[in-house]
């Protein structure tokens, strides 16, 4: 036992501790008997000093007490159980780590995919994860240079039309009908109006 | 950390299982418990018998104890009725019936105690003060004053420094050091 820990039940018997000092110490006090008996005779030292008139046998009661006790079921009232949090926390500690490693892979993937773009990767990744035959197709993503595919874009044209003839003037088919350039977006329904404005004349 | 908030927190404890708090409270009321039985009867060993029955009552009442009253006054209305309690199965009078002993801030805990006294214990008292006072003497000047203030007057640390002229930091460490050393001279002569 350390002096400092000492010089702290000695201002502790003098109600003098800080808060947080005092919170601490507590707990080491219900814990450790050797340390509330430093406490006991800190107080003694009072008394004494005081003349203070010392029952015989007081000195016992502390210790007839706790063996009467001794077989009383401690309560537990708004406790967290010791048994659950001793199992509980090393659990949620794994747990926790390993749910930020799946967001950091799942954070990699999608930067993965999202630089590299390749086809397959998204359909090997479903096909990883339910360990069944993939029985959907992935459809092709836009190239690198931001063209979709030929699939897409007959899904796109097909869709525009659609809306054009309900007369609903489709966002989603204007919205589509941008290509990305060289860090440019380009409106592919303009430029597109306008080489087929273009075309009757280079072909005269 | 006040008194009462002390004790809320030790309580607190107990109620969640932790048997050592409770020695904590016993350690802090024990002495004024003893003292204010000793009203009621005269005989040490009854008293002693009388206060255990009274923690352990006031153990066993813990789960219900809300925090409504202080800690203390709740505890010492249990030793009051623990005591008559005895009486009455004794057909026995209280010795201080014109006291109202159930209002705790009346009550002068050492008032009575010297009465009653034995011999043995008024000589072994004369001895325990003779060790002390020498040990005090022993001490270096500030520490034994930094003691006398804290012990006879009362004095929070921070008055003392203020007393001292010197920080709170260093009151705590004198104080602690003349205990330590006080302690040491008069270890074993209590039970």
């Amino acid at each position: 036992m350390n002096d400092a820990l000492r010089e702290q039940i000695s201002a502790y018997a003098d109600g003098e501790l800080p808060e947080q000092e005092a919170e601490l110490l507590l707990r080491r006090l219900e814990q450790d008997k050797s340390l509330r008996d430093l406490l006991a005779s800190h107080m003694a030292v009072g008394r004494a000093m005081r003349s203070e008139p010392e029952v015989s046998g007081i000195g016992n009661l502390r210790d007839r007490i706790s063996t009467a006790l001794a077989d009383e079921k401690p309560f537990n009232l708004g406790a967290k159980t010791p048994v659950a949090n001793r199992y509980v926390k090393p659990f949620a500690g794994v747990a926790i780590a390993a749910s930020v490693a799946v967001l950091a892979l799942v954070g990699f993937q999608q930067t993965t995919d999202s630089n590299v773009r390749t086809p397959t990767a998204g359909a090997t990744a479903v096909a990883q994860v339910n360990n069944e035959p993939a029985v959907y197709t992935v459809p092709a993503p836009a190239t690198e240079s931001g063209t979709p595919s030929g699939r897409l874009q007959s899904y796109y044209v097909r869709h525009g039309e659609s809306a054009l003839a309900s007369g609903v003037n489709g966002i989603r088919s204007r919205l589509v009908s941008f290509e990305l350039r060289e860090n440019e977006l380009i409106d592919r329904e303009s430029e597109l109006e306008r080489l087929e404005s273009d075309q009757p004349d280079s072909g005269k | 950390m006040t008194d009462s908030a002390t004790d809320a927190q030790l309580v607190r404890r107990v109620q969640q299982g932790e048997k050592g708090a409770f020695d904590l409270l016993v350690l802090k009321y024990q002495h004024k418990i003893v003292s204010l039985v000793m009203r009621y009867v005269r005989d040490a060993d009854l008293a002693l018998d009388i206060t255990q029955e009274a923690f352990l009552k006031a153990y066993r009442a813990l789960p219900r104890f809300r925090g409504e009253s202080a800690f203390y006054t709740w505890l010492y209305r249990i030793a009051v009725n623990t005591a008559k309690n005895h009486l009455a199965a004794q057909r026995r009078r209280p010795m201080d019936v014109e006291l109202d002993l159930q209002d705790p801030e009346q009550y002068d805990i050492h008032a009575n105690l010297k009465d009653i006294d034995t011999p043995e214990a008024v000589s072994m008292s004369n001895e325990l003060n003779k060790i002390v006072m020498n040990a005090m003497e022993a001490l270096p000047d500030d520490l034994r004053t930094a003691i006398i203030l804290r012990e006879l007057d009362g004095m929070t640390y921070e008055e003392i420094a203020e007393t001292m002229d010197c920080p709170v930091g260093t009151v705590r460490s004198r104080i602690f050091r003349a205990r330590d050393a006080i302690a040491k001279k008069i270890d074993g002569l209590l039970d």
